[in-house]
């Protein structure tokens, strides 16, 4: 009897689990969709100096379809951004409910934009702190870092900023040189190992926005220390695989006529060599895809000797890319953001305890072979071209 | 009376019972004894007798006569409207007056015995003849339509089977209509519904079984089965609820199913009324039993389980894939139904981050200006919208479309303008109601509704934790709900994998060769294994 009271008051503390209390109609939620972190404008008093700015945008509610007949052509813009300044994030959100009547609401966070000098300066790790720890903000939410203020990226005056910046990011199938999408999730769980890694970095630029570089973080400080540009990014894809799509714009060996690939399948392999106290990679890369565009008068796709020149082409462009990159990055940053070093911690364990304490430095001066083998399948709806008399 | 309604397979056995119940009013606990006859051998007598319980209604004709030449005087009684007179006229009147002229003459009277043999044998043509003794069914039979003979002499009534009424005739049923299948539904006639049902099932293990219901209505009661193949159990359990009851009167088969029902706190419907006699075959095949009512075409069907609620005669007429798919479909709208609306409540009021953003920030927008909370919002549009089908309901048919147009697209239309309700409100209102149509039973889609509302509340108070609480609340009481001995979520629970082969989705016909299993026929074959 105790037994089937006791069942029944444990069911009854069950309907306190949640109530009407915790209600909130959707349209009284000032609804995040993107956060911009940069560093406080340094202000006169000395003690006060706040180290963040923060900027989110929230979508403004559309007047309704009645009042909206009328002045139609009178279109505001469709965010607001409130920008605020702290030492904490959560103070400075904590602060946005004293002076708007509508809450913060972060669940539908999609973008966080941090500014090169803030990245330069602050740990990373601190940085996303608060958005790492609560569960309000998801895991999916993208990061990325701008060049010049963050803010700006939330300021372009076409769309909304926030839905284009993740728009942007998701076009990776039909270009190569952007980087594969960076969630916070991901991103802690690289900073929390220590590692490197490069985040997609935007540029506004005449009120458009670019995502023309990356950011390099060095994995021990959590810091910026240096950007890829384009081509770069498009190397550091080739080499880790990341190609999804895109062209590869080569010359023809033979006429330098320009010759376009489009890259369908890239699989690429890193294979590393422990040989006593010598390391060195091994690279395959290999890719299929379809000849686009030529700009090779006598070019006749029918020939499988000019496909073979066009697979050169192809082939002597990436691997300029993949140079440059790897230069870049062994000498000027001395950073593995490939993942090199996870090939050789796979691949050697017991070794790589000893290597990982300076792996950078050693990382500099590795020997890195790479080989690249393109196959075109494809000449699309065109072979011979007419040459004209 | 407690117990009026009394089997009677044979007229011989409602006789006995009955005169028992007449012995018990007249003279309180008698033992049982033959019935006294209340007529006497003087057509006067009788005929007061008669002329004092109903001749004062203008509609009980009386009508005096002599038996051909010899002189006797006989009488008929019966109702204006309920019979058929030319009936009378010629197989009555016509033989008694002309044709006992020629065998008897005044010289040679015949003694009432033998007259009473004559009348039986030679000359009423009629297929429905019946010797009655006792003054009150007398009675009954003439108000339901029979005629009544007295002939002087003879101290026993003749009732005549001249019932013609003019019954509607087979129609296509209303309530359940179909793109294909047979297009004849009952109709108020008990006759014709029982020829229905034999026309469709010209088996001998059909068997009927007669009851009447109703201390005053005096309603015939078919209960049917198959015997041989149903359950005994429940056949006897149907005949134990049947027996039990007591009713005054008994419009509708609606009636007997509240009487029958196992639970009457449940929202759902634990007996199923069809209109149509091919479903009712079906159901009869499969091993329930079926129970019709006089004067009314609905036909009840019990044991139900909550599927049979989304079935429908089509999914089984047409091929099994989109037989299938549409009653998918069905259990899709079903769900809708009771959970749509407060599916919706608690997204936007409990956890705004599971919609799509973009569809997030456009509820905002819409909802930007609505001055209700959600809930008041769902509560206000629902009700208006069973206000309206039930207004649309009830109107004549032309009228009824023009205010579910003016309801539905003008003040939806009005209300979405003036910033009381948002749009997406009116989109799930929408959605939902016709869900609830797309219900083939009436009766369930009404549950359904109701449930709604229940779970709106919930969804309001706790968010979608509520919701599930209220599935949950839901899924317990329907596990335990029973109908006549069958779990009612059966095949679900318990849990039988053939049962499966026509639950949410109905398989080939070829691969159902067994019966239902829940309800435990007899013979459970319904197609020969090897085919």
């Amino acid at each position: 009897m105790f037994r089937c009271y006791f069942i029944i008051f444990i069911s009854c503390c069950f309907l306190f689990l949640m109530g009407c209390w915790d209600s909130r109609d959707i349209e009284q939620l000032n609804i995040h969709v993107g956060t911009a972190l940069d560093k406080a404008s340094p202000t006169a008093s000395s003690k006060n100096q706040h180290l963040i700015k923060l900027t989110t945008q929230s979508i403004s509610a559309k007047p309704s379809i009645s009042q909206n007949e009328q002045n139609s052509q009178v279109q505001g813009q469709q965010y607001q951004n409130i920008t605020g300044s702290g030492n904490s994030i959560i103070e400075i959100i904590d602060r946005f409910s004293q002076e708007n009547e509508k809450p913060s609401y972060g669940q539908h966070l999609k973008v966080i934009i941090i500014g090169e000098k803030l990245a330069k300066e602050m740990n990373m790790e601190m940085i996303l702190e608060q958005h790492s720890r609560t569960y309000e903000i998801r895991d999916s939410c993208i990061l990325l870092i701008a060049r010049g203020l963050a803010a700006d990226t939330l300021k372009i005056p076409k769309g909304i900023p926030a839905f284009t910046l993740i728009g942007i990011d998701k076009n990776q199938y039909k270009t190569s040189r952007l980087l594969p999408p960076l969630s916070i999730g991901k991103a802690i769980n690289i900073m929390s190992a220590r590692k490197d890694f490069i985040i997609q970095g935007v540029q506004v630029k005449h009120g458009k926005i670019d995502f023309n570089h990356a950011a390099i973080i060095k994995g021990d400080t959590n810091k910026l220390i240096g950007h890829l540009d384009e081509r770069e990014i498009e190397g550091l894809n080739w080499l880790t695989g990341n190609v999804k799509g895109g062209i590869v714009k080569g010359r023809d060996p033979k006429t330098n006529g320009l010759i376009l690939y489009e890259v369908s399948t890239v699989k690429s392999k890193i294979s590393p060599h422990l040989k006593g106290n010598h390391i060195s990679f091994d690279v395959d890369i290999e890719s299929s895809g379809r000849l686009n565009e030529d700009a090779v008068s006598a070019g006749n796709a029918f020939s499988n000797k000019f496909i073979e020149r066009a697979q050169i082409a192809a082939t002597q462009e990436i691997k300029n890319q993949i140079n440059r990159t790897l230069h870049k990055l062994q000498k000027q940053y001395q950073t593995d953001v490939v993942g090199f070093g996870e090939q050789l911690r796979i691949y050697y364990p017991k070794e790589w305890v000893q290597i990982e304490k300076n792996w950078n430095k050693r990382f500099s001066n590795v020997p890195i072979r790479y080989h690249v083998n393109i196959t075109i399948k494809d000449y699309m709806e065109k072979g011979k071209k007419e040459v004209s008399k | 009376m407690k117990g009026q309604i009394v089997p009677m397979t044979k007229w011989q056995q409602k006789n006995t019972s009955e005169n028992q119940k007449i012995e018990k009013n007249d003279s309180g606990h008698q033992s049982i004894i033959s019935k006294p006859n209340d007529f006497t051998t003087d057509i006067h007598v009788n005929l007061n007798q008669i002329k004092q319980a109903i001749g004062h209604n203008t509609d009980v004709i009386f009508r005096s006569f002599l038996l051909g030449s010899t002189g006797i005087e006989a009488s008929i009684v019966y109702v204006d409207g309920l019979v058929d007179k030319k009936l009378i006229q010629d197989q009555i009147l016509k033989s008694m007056i002309y044709d006992l002229a020629g065998i008897f003459s005044r010289e040679t009277l015949p003694t009432p015995d033998h007259l009473k043999d004559w009348i039986n044998n030679q000359v009423i043509a009629l297929s429905e003849i019946k010797e009655e003794k006792s003054l009150d069914s007398t009675i009954i039979s003439i108000l339901s339509g029979s005629t009544a003979l007295l002939i002087n002499n003879i101290d026993i009534i003749f009732l005549l089977g001249t019932v013609s009424f003019k019954s509607r005739s087979i129609e296509e049923p209303i309530t359940e209509s179909l793109v294909r299948g047979p297009r004849e539904g009952f109709n108020e006639n008990l006759a014709d519904n029982r020829a229905l049902l034999r026309k469709g099932l010209p088996d001998p293990s059909l068997t009927m079984v007669e009851y009447e219901v109703g201390q005053r209505s005096k309603k015939k009661l078919l209960l049917l089965y198959l015997e041989g193949l149903t359950n005994p159990d429940l056949i006897s359990i149907t005949k134990d609820r049947i027996e039990k009851f007591d009713l005054d009167i008994a419009l509708e088969s609606g009636y007997i199913e509240q009487f029958i029902q196992d639970d009457h706190l449940s929202p759902f419907p634990q007996v199923q009324s069809t209109e149509r006699p091919d479903r009712v075959i079906a159901a009869l095949t499969e091993g329930r039993v079926a129970i019709l009512l006089d004067g009314t075409p609905f036909a009840l069907i019990v044991p139900v389980t909550f599927s049979m609620f989304l079935q429908s005669p089509e999914d089984y007429y047409e091929r099994w894939i989109p037989g299938s798919l549409i009653r998918i479909l069905r259990y899709l709208a079903a769900f809708a139904t009771v959970f749509l609306p407060s599916i919706y409540i608690s997204f936007i009021s409990f956890h705004q981050g599971l919609i799509p953003t973009k569809l997030a920030i456009s509820i905002a927008a819409t909802r930007e200006g609505v001055p209700f909370p959600s809930v008041i919002e769902a509560l206000l549009m629902e009700t208006a919208i069973e206000v309206l089908r039930e207004a649309g309901l009830r109107l004549p048919r032309p009228v009824g479309q023009t205010v579910g147009l003016v309801g539905g697209l003008v003040v939806g239309e009005a209300a979405v303008k003036a910033g009381i309700v948002s749009p997406i409100m009116v989109i799930i209102v929408a959605i939902t109601a016709i869900s609830s149509f797309a219900i083939p039973q009436y009766g369930a889609g009404i549950a359904l509704r109701m449930l709604r509302f229940g779970s709106m509340l919930c969804a309001a108070i706790w968010g979608l934790y509520g919701v599930i609480l209220f599935f949950i609340l839901l899924a317990i009481h329907l596990c335990k709900l029973k109908s006549f001995g069958v779990p009612y979520v059966s095949p679900a629970a318990p849990y039988s994998i053939s049962g499966w082969k026509d639950f949410i989705v109905r398989f080939p016909l070829m691969t159902m060769k067994n019966r239902p299993q829940m309800m435990h026929v007899l013979d459970d074959k319904r197609q020969k294994d090897d085919v």
